[in-house]
């Protein structure tokens, strides 16, 4: 396993997962402190499969996955939180019967304690926008509420990584704008990584792109330097020319 | 209790008080204003209730499901008993069965916790597993019959249930369990679980281990414990996303469940000084499931409003008698005997149909829709309900303890 360089947060050497007859993560990743790299890729690329091996759900095949110098490969979720790595599913993962209060209050409690988790919750609410609905079930929030909502439980106990998991998704263009801002803002404590499909955010956002194909790393370079990759148009754009999204 | 929002913490509040009134005044008042059989059988449905309230804690808080709650009852119930039978003669008290009953029931508790959430086993799996675990129990303590099963002084008797023989102090040939004697340094004369004409120390026992246990539950979901089954109960992933040790989490739960189970058991064959196989039958494991889901899954009394429903609504079908107005003559006579014989001979079938009409009517059980009348309509059940029941049992009370009836 090649050593990882001093500014790396996070390396994936070899991390291999099958499953069956069916290869669907074989990826060398390299991550550095305080980045902020988008994942794209068509779908079945393996993006989502290499966030669970990331966090624990999903456990590797092959290969190894150091964070911070330290190997966690294979370790419980929630040890590989504690470590300092959160995440935001595709699909918005709240405690839809608690207040978005509680909701945010149980994601902080875990590293600051409850009176700590109290202030830092309604902090929160201020940065994701949803002061007005502290009280509120998280059940009857919009879909875009939700999604803000499931970013600010994955940022406020401060972890060192965050991996957001499509968030724009099913956002307006407005909703997706003000998305795109919060990610910034959170991007000046912690290192992020954002798998996307909409080209628009990640011109937004992205400083390196990493393009995945059939669960490899098959492109990666600035957004500029994607759109200009003619594979990468060919497996993800669609052959010669503009796709539905309009890249 | 009763002002929650679905969000699994609990407020105190003026609605709290009134209805921690309305349940305890009635319940602490049975003894004095009906027979002895009346404060017998109550606290026979509080023990149900709070077997029912230990499947609350896991199935409303923490969102597991078992269907073998029974397992711990029956084992906390034997284990009381075992240790009684020996202890009885020597000691005198049964302190000793009381901690060993309930010590059994967190024992079997943990260790299937232990397998079953860190063998990663899913909901529908550990469910059945806990189930499965109350029918070997089951057919464990059937097979044994044979004089070769004794611990003791203890025979564990078969299908017959649990029984003491040999000599020992007082008891000489086959007795049964002896009920809960306790000697705490400040007592003059030993407790004695007894609930006849002569005491009811035993009922009070029950109403205030089934009190302290419902208090000690909530202070348990108000703690961070408390919060992390409830994230549990929503989203089991997001809250391990969260760094949560999720299956130390469930573990805990589920242990203490078992322990209130275990309790349950030990009150249960201290109750009737009696136990048998019929404790891990199924009827009596989908019984518990039944009570909790009739007075309300998610609310920690939901349980003892079950079991109390459930059990009243069958000794009363099962009491109507039907040749009490036959002696009338007449049509009518003839008609209310045959319904009271047909209700009689069918109070299962009647029994199950109100259980049915109930859980579709009344999806979340019965306490939630009481719980958001009260809160909705405080007055009501201040200026109302209140006096009403204070009346009803002055009435009860002055005509038992005092020949003074108004009816």
């Amino acid at each position: 396993m090649p050593e990882p360089s001093p500014r790396s947060i996070l390396s994936a050497a070899q991390l291999t997962k099958d499953f069956g007859g069916l290869r669907a993560v074989a990826l060398d990743l390299e991550v550095a402190e305080g980045e902020l790299l988008c994942l794209i890729g068509p779908n079945g690329a393996g993006k989502s499969t290499f966030f669970g091996m990331l966090t624990g759900a999903i456990r590797p095949t092959a290969g190894h996955i150091r964070f911070r110098g330290r190997d966690i490969t294979g370790l419980d979720p929630f040890r590989i939180t504690r470590l300092g790595i959160s995440i935001k599913f595709q699909v918005p993962r709240v405690f839809e019967q608690l207040s978005v209060q509680q909701n945010l209050h149980l994601a902080a409690e875990n590293r600051f304690g409850f009176a700590e988790a109290c202030e830092r919750a309604g902090h929160m609410l201020g940065r994701i926008g949803l002061s007005g609905h502290a009280a509120d079930r998280a059940a009857w929030l919009s879909h875009g509420q939700k999604q803000w909502l499931d970013i600010g439980m994955a940022a406020i106990a401060e972890p060192a990584l965050i991996l957001l998991d499509e968030p724009t998704a099913g956002l307006s263009p407005e909703e997706a704008g003000r998305t795109a801002e919060f990610i910034r803002d959170l991007n000046r404590q912690a290192t992020l990584i954002v798998v996307g499909h909409d080209m628009d955010f990640v011109r937004r956002i992205a400083q390196r792109v990493v393009v995945m194909h059939q669960g490899r790393l098959f492109a990666q370079g600035t957004i500029a330097e994607i759109r200009a990759n003619g594979s990468v148009r060919d497996i993800y754009l669609g052959r010669g020319g503009r796709d539905a999204r309009g890249c | 209790m009763i002002n929650r929002r679905g969000d699994g913490r609990v407020r105190t509040g003026g609605t709290d008080r009134l209805a921690a009134l309305l349940v305890v005044v009635p319940l602490a008042l049975v003894p004095y204003g009906f027979k002895p059989y009346a404060a017998n059988a109550l606290a026979l449905f509080l023990i149900y209730g709070l077997l029912a309230m230990s499947l609350n804690l896991i199935w409303g808080y923490a969102g597991m499901i078992s269907f073998g709650q029974t397992a711990f009852f029956g084992v906390g119930a034997y284990a009381y008993g075992v240790i009684a039978l020996n202890t009885i003669g020597p000691v005198g008290t049964t302190g000793l069965a009381v901690v060993g009953g309930a010590a059994a029931a967190t024992a079997l508790a943990l260790v299937t916790a232990y397998f079953v959430f860190y063998g990663r086993l899913s909901d529908v799996y550990a469910a059945i597993i806990m189930l499965v675990l109350s029918l070997v129990l089951n057919t464990l303590m059937v097979s044994t019959a044979g004089e070769e099963w004794v611990i003791g002084v203890a025979r564990l008797g078969g299908f017959n249930g649990l029984f003491g023989q040999g000599s020992t102090g007082q008891n000489i040939g086959n007795f049964q369990i002896p009920p809960i004697t306790l000697q705490l340094p400040f007592m003059a004369q030993p407790f004695a679980f007894r609930i006849d004409r002569t005491s009811v120390a035993g009922y009070y026992l029950v109403l205030g281990a089934c009190g302290t246990t419902y208090l000690a539950a909530r202070l348990v979901l108000a703690s961070r414990l408390g919060r992390i089954a409830v994230a549990i109960r929503e989203n089991e992933a997001r809250a391990a996303h969260l760094g949560y040790d999720i299956r130390l989490c469930k573990l805990t739960i589920f242990t203490l469940a078992g322990a209130i189970a275990g309790l349950a058991g030990v009150l249960f064959a201290s109750w009737g000084r009696f136990v048998n196989p019929d404790v891990f039958g199924l009827a009596f494991a989908s019984g518990v499931v039944v009570n909790v889901l009739l007075g309300g899954r998610l609310t920690l009394i939901g349980g003892f409003v079950g079991a109390l429903a459930v059990n009243y609504l069958t000794s009363y079908l099962g009491g109507i008698a039907p040749t009490a107005s036959y002696a009338a003559g007449g049509v009518l006579g003839l008609l209310y005997d045959l319904l009271g014989r047909a209700t009689q001979q069918s109070a299962l079938l009647v029994q199950g149909a109100v259980l049915i009409g109930t859980v579709l009517l009344l999806e979340e059980g019965i306490v939630p829709p009481v719980a958001r009348f009260l809160s909705r309509r405080p007055l009501i059940g201040w200026f109302f309900l209140l006096p009403l029941l204070l009346v009803y049992f002055s009435a009860q009370i002055a005509c038992r303890q005092a020949d003074f009836c108004l009816y």
